[in-house]
Formats: structure tokens, sequence, C-alpha cells
């Protein structure tokens, strides 16, 4: 049971990572898809800085540089050049698996898959005190050190978000830009920072995967979590802690899906359990929640 | 910026709506295909051995160090002896397929070879609209009669039983594990083969499966792999292509021995990696190609056993001196009766069941 929840945060960390992403997104009034191509771009470049330098924190600063410039790119092209933001999204998400595939046989001369011994992966961290107490030993301790960060960050964007002036302010420019502008917040300022900062979590979701889940970066590696990362935003309402949630129960059907293969249920029947699990979440959260709190304008006419 | 996005989409969407019409001899731009019965080789008039093109277009994406590279390699190595223009193409979405293999169908390719049962469907489709092309299917898991096809298939279960003989030995819990990339009737025949070869040396030995669902995400695999380990396994082998790469790395981290599959892993993870299924892949298509380029071709199904060589095992020759002396004996009398039973099934005197009831 203990080593469901520990493989349930696992798993749930690059989605939770991504996801914080989103909401920052989101909240800046930023509409994206992009995250699966910044995870991967992210992963990517990751790999790469640890093979170049041998040191995984530079794997780390150089996943974060990628995911920043991809979000730079992305808010220049939605809100500067005016185009629209599905294309855009759907245009990074395929760039990136074309780029990062293209140049993983270029530099690593692999076209498949790059495991190699100078990829070193973040280190696990092991928490003293926390093997006193058996739950928490197994739970929580030795995770990668992105784990934690993912955990931290859940609380820490909450808090900006809702209890400092940047983060109503950032609020504001995402539900009523004309109301902040009004009130003279630099919105597409606001957007640049949130953007870029997004394009980080995403990237740090990406190396997370390549260099603290596995360590090998591999053609699609996030192989879609980048979709599920959107989909726990779109449950949480942008809310840090719901997202949470939601990735938490996407990390924790994965594994659930794992464990219950072996009871003699009919295989192709458990592997639905994710999406069965997404499906009665979407249900229960639009029955506790009739109307939005926030309105959202269709994402693909907001540009025309 | 908008409209000229705009159009640039539409244009995008009426090429492929163009594109997937299909045979419809309209919609084959390359001048040498106008009639799509036009024979390649009598309108090129190519160099009598020389310079015919053979491409493959495969399903999963090159670099797996398993089938995808052997055949790789075995190309090359082909187009170096016979002199053949060739080609990879890695046609990785389904949807994909049927197209991709009728457009290089259409420009007169001489021969083309597809791999891996999914792509049957796409091959099926367009192998009776050019009848003079010659057309390969590796690893179909089927019998396709066409005068134009020609099958290599692959008894893996044999290479799965020897494995199961080899764990019965190594496992000290009379547990092992065994990952696939989907549940499909092969891999289930394989699971079956190796739960026999272990039970055949060792009555209480039992399989747990997991079904990765993905022969392509070692984070997946990885993820299956711990939670066989948290189950009690003390053994996994692997059924899943490139998703086997996180399950290694589960066994490494855990110091769980792993068999990994179609191709030897031990240089990744020499103290963990006990052995490998070997399929040979690239070698039955090269024998294929070779033939072809000798100007032979041989339509039905070439049946690769452990007899004629397509199937066995590799065991690692570096895990060796990673074990502990009790480890070790368990290791080296296991690979003694590998051998032995190997031996047995190339002679006939022992039939591996195809059992593909999970």
């Amino acid at each position: 049971m203990l080593e469901i929840l520990a493989g349930m945060l696992r798993t749930a960390a690059p989605i939770l990572l991504a996801a914080m992403g989103g909401v920052v997104f989101e909240k800046s009034g930023v509409f994206t898809i992009a995250h699966e191509g910044i995870m991967l771009f992210g992963a990517f470049f990751g790999v790469l800085g640890v093979y170049l330098t041998a040191s995984p924190l530079m794997g780390v600063a150089f996943a974060l540089t990628a995911g920043a410039v991809c979000g730079l790119i992305y808010i220049w092209l939605t809100e500067r050049m005016g185009a629209n933001a599905t294309i855009v999204s759907i245009g990074i998400n395929t760039l990136a698996i074309g780029a990062t595939t293209y140049m993983m046989k270029m530099i690593f001369g692999d076209a498949g898959t790059v495991g190699n011994p100078r990829i070193i992966g973040l280190p696990r961290i092991s928490i003293p005190l926390f093997d006193r107490v058996p739950f928490l030993d197994k739970v929580l301790n030795n995770h990668t050190a992105l784990v934690y960060v993912s955990l931290l960050l859940v609380a820490a964007l909450h808090f900006l978000l809702f209890h400092t002036h940047l983060g109503i302010s950032l609020r504001a420019v995402g539900e009523k830009p004309e109301a902040a502008a009004a009130a003279g917040i630099p919105v597409y300022r606001y957007r640049l920072a949130a953007s870029v900062f997004a394009g980080m979590l995403c990237g740090l979701a990406g190396v997370h995967l390549s260099l603290g889940y596995v360590k090998m970066f591999t053609e699609n590696i996030t192989a879609g979590r980048g979709f599920f990362a959107y989909t726990a935003v779109v449950f949480g309402h942008a809310n840090p802690f719901a997202a949470a949630l939601a990735s938490f129960v996407f990390g924790l059907a994965e594994v659930v899906t794992f464990r219950v293969q072996n009871l003699n249920l009919p295989g192709p029947l458990v592997l639905t359990i994710p999406y069965l699990v997404t499906l009665a979440v979407l249900i229960l959260r639009n029955l506790r929640l009739k109307k939005p709190a926030v309105h959202k304008p269709n994402p693909a006419a907001t540009n025309n | 910026m908008k409209k000229a996005l705009a159009l640039m989409l539409v244009l995008t969407l009426s090429l492929s709506l163009l594109a997937g019409c299909g045979g419809s001899p309209a919609a084959s731009p390359a001048p040498d295909s106008g009639a799509q019965a036009a024979p390649a080789a009598s309108q090129e008039p190519a160099p009598a051995s020389g310079g015919r093109r053979v491409v493959m277009v495969i399903p999963q994406s090159l670099g797996d160090s398993g089938p995808m590279d052997s055949l790789k390699q075995n190309l090359e190595k082909a187009a170096g002896e016979f002199d053949l223009d060739t080609s990879i193409y890695e046609a990785l979405e389904p949807s994909q397929h049927e197209e991709v293999v009728r457009t290089f169908a259409r420009e007169g390719v001489d021969m083309i070879i597809c791999a891996m049962p999914t792509m049957v469907e796409a091959l099926k489709a367009v192998a009776p609209e050019f009848p003079d092309t010659k057309f390969c299917m590796v690893f179909p898991l089927e019998e396709i009669e066409m005068d134009n096809v020609v099958c290599v298939d692959f008894a893996t279960w044999e290479g799965y039983y020897l494995c199961g003989v080899l764990a019965g030995h190594m496992t000290k819990v009379n547990k092992a594990g065994h990952v696939i990339g989907a549940e499909q009737s092969a891999l289930i025949a394989n699971y079956n083969a190796f739960k026999a070869g272990g039970k055949s040396v060792n009555p209480d030995f039992d399989v747990l499966l997991s079904n990765a669902n993905s022969f392509d995400d070692p984070a997946k695999g990885k993820e299956a792999a711990i939670s066989l380990i948290d189950q009690g396994c003390d053994l996994i082998i692997t059924d899943c292509a490139a998703t086997a790469m996180g399950v290694i790395e589960a066994g490494e981290e855990k110091g769980v021995f792993i068999i990994g599959d179609s191709s030897p892993h031990n240089e990744i993870s020499p103290a963990v990696v006990l052995a490998d299924t070997m399929t040979q892949f690239g070698p039955a298509m090269y024998s294929v190609v070779s033939e072809f380029a000798n100007g032979s071709f041989s339509p039905g199904t070439h049946f690769s056993t452990l007899a004629e060589g397509g199937i066995g095992i590799t065991v690692s020759p570096l895990i060796s001196e990673h074990l502990s002396a009790e480890d070790k004996a368990a290791f080296d009398e296991g690979v003694a009766d590998v051998e032995a039973v190997s031996e047995k099934i190339k002679a006939g005197e022992l039939t591996v069941e195809r059992n593909i009831q999970k």
C-alpha cells in the first residue's frame, strides 16, 4: 500500500511540474497546450547539458533555459505576432518531436535512445529522521530532488498567486486584461514573465523525466504526459492544489494499473482505469461546480 | 500573417486529402508511375544487378538496441555487398503505414521491407496493387499468401522457454516478473513458454505478468518493473522493446536480475542483465534481401526457429564477475541446462508449445 503511494508521487511528479507550469499559463490568461513539446525540449536539453558538462545541475539549467526560450517564443508568437494559440501549440509539440529526434541523431549519433554512462541522474534525497517513521520513509523518502521541488512548488505557487501583490496582479491580467491595463498593470510584460516562468516549469518536468525518473532520453519520452498535465489544469480550474490533486489521481491510476494486473482481471479492461478515473473526476467536478469561477472565452476565437 | 497561416493550413489539408486518395491514378504525381501496374524495372533501365532500390519501412524508432537496429545493420550490410540503393523510413504512426508503403511502391522501389505485426494490414492493402514490386514482411505473426510477398517469422517462444530454464535456476523466491509491451498473442505465447521453461526445472516457479502497454516508454517500463519487484519478484524478463530500458534501470536500482529481449543488453547494465533472448530479425531479412539481389524470390513464410538459428539466447559474458558465489553456481548450472535443453529442441526431442491462452 505504501509502495503504491510512493509510486504515485513518482509517476505524478512530471505531470505535476508541467501542471504547475500550466497553472501559471492559465492564470496569466495565456492559453496553451504546448506543455508536451516544452517538456520534450526540457528532457532533451537536460540530457544534453549533463552529457556536455557532467553535472546534473547544469542539465537542469539547460532544461530551464530551453523551457524559458520556448515560453518566450510562444508568447511572442501569440501575443505580438497575433498567431493562433492552438496552432502555435501544435506547432511546438510537433517541432519538439522532430527537433529532439534530429538533434539526438546529430549529437549522440544514436537514433532512438540515449543511455550513456556520462548521463548522471539527479541525486536522490534521503531526509534525516524520516527513516524513523515507516510511513514517511516508504512514501516520502529517497525520491529524486525534483519530486520534492514539485511538492514545494504547489504550496509556493498557491502563496504567490493568492497572497502576494504580484499574484493578484497576475490573476487580474488573466481574468480581465482590460481592467488590469486600466489599473496600470503592464499586461504584456506580465504575460511575458508568466510564460517564461511557466515554460521553465514545463522544462523542469521534462528534465525530471529524463534525469530523475529514468536516466536516458528516448524519442518522444514524454509520451503524452504534457497533455495529462493540461487536463489536470483544467480539472483544477487552474488552482495549484486542485491541479496537484488531479495529477496525483493520474499518478495513482497508473500505479494501480500495474498492481491490479495480477488479480486475474481482464488485462485490457484494467488498462482503461486511468481513463475511467479521468472521466469520473471530470463528472464529479462538474457536478460540484455548477458555475465556473472564471469564464474562459473559447481559446480558438480569442485571437481572431 | 493570420491570413497567410490560414491559407497554408488549407493548402496542407487539401494536399493531404489528395495524398490520401489511395490508388487513384490522378493522385500519383511521380512521373514514372502514372499507371499503377507499370513495372518500375521496365521503365528505369536499371543496371542488371546494381542500383536497385530497397526501402525498409519500420513502425518503431531506430536506436532501440533491438530489432530495429538489427534490421538497419543488416540492410546496410546487404547494401554494401550487393550494391543496392537502400533507405529506411520510420513510420511511427499506424495511420501513416499504408500511405508510406504505397508512396514508395508508386515511386518504383524494387523491394519494400516492412516490419512488425502492426504493419501487416498496410502491406496487405498495398501489395496487391503493385504486383511487380516485391514485399518482405518481417515478423507478421500471420501467414500472408501473395505472390509478391515473402514473410519472415520467428518462433520466439522457444527463446523464452530457454530463458525460463535459466530463470528457474536463478530465482530464490520462485517468483519472476514478465513485462510485456502489449497484450498480443505472440507475447502471451512467450510468457507461457517462459513459465513452462521455469517450471520444467523448478516446479514452484511462478510468473507475474505486467503489461506496460507501450513499446517505447521507458518511464512506464520502470514503474511496471518496480511494481513487480514490490510484489516480490527477484527476476524480471522483458518483452517490450525500448520500454525495457526502464525495466533494466529499475533492476539496476533494486538489484534484481533482468533478462532482456531481442538483442544483447548486457553492456548497458553488466551487473544485472543475465541474458537476453535473441531474435535474429536482421539476418533472416538479410537472407531474403540477398536472395532478391541474386535474382530469386520465393513467396510464402520463411520461419526462423531455434534449429535454424533465428531464435536463441545470448548469455551475458559480463555477469559472472558480478555474481555472489551462490548465484554463480546457480547461474553456471542454469546455463549448462539451457544449452542441454537447446540441443534437445534443435534435435526435435522437445517441442515447445505455442500457447496463447493467458
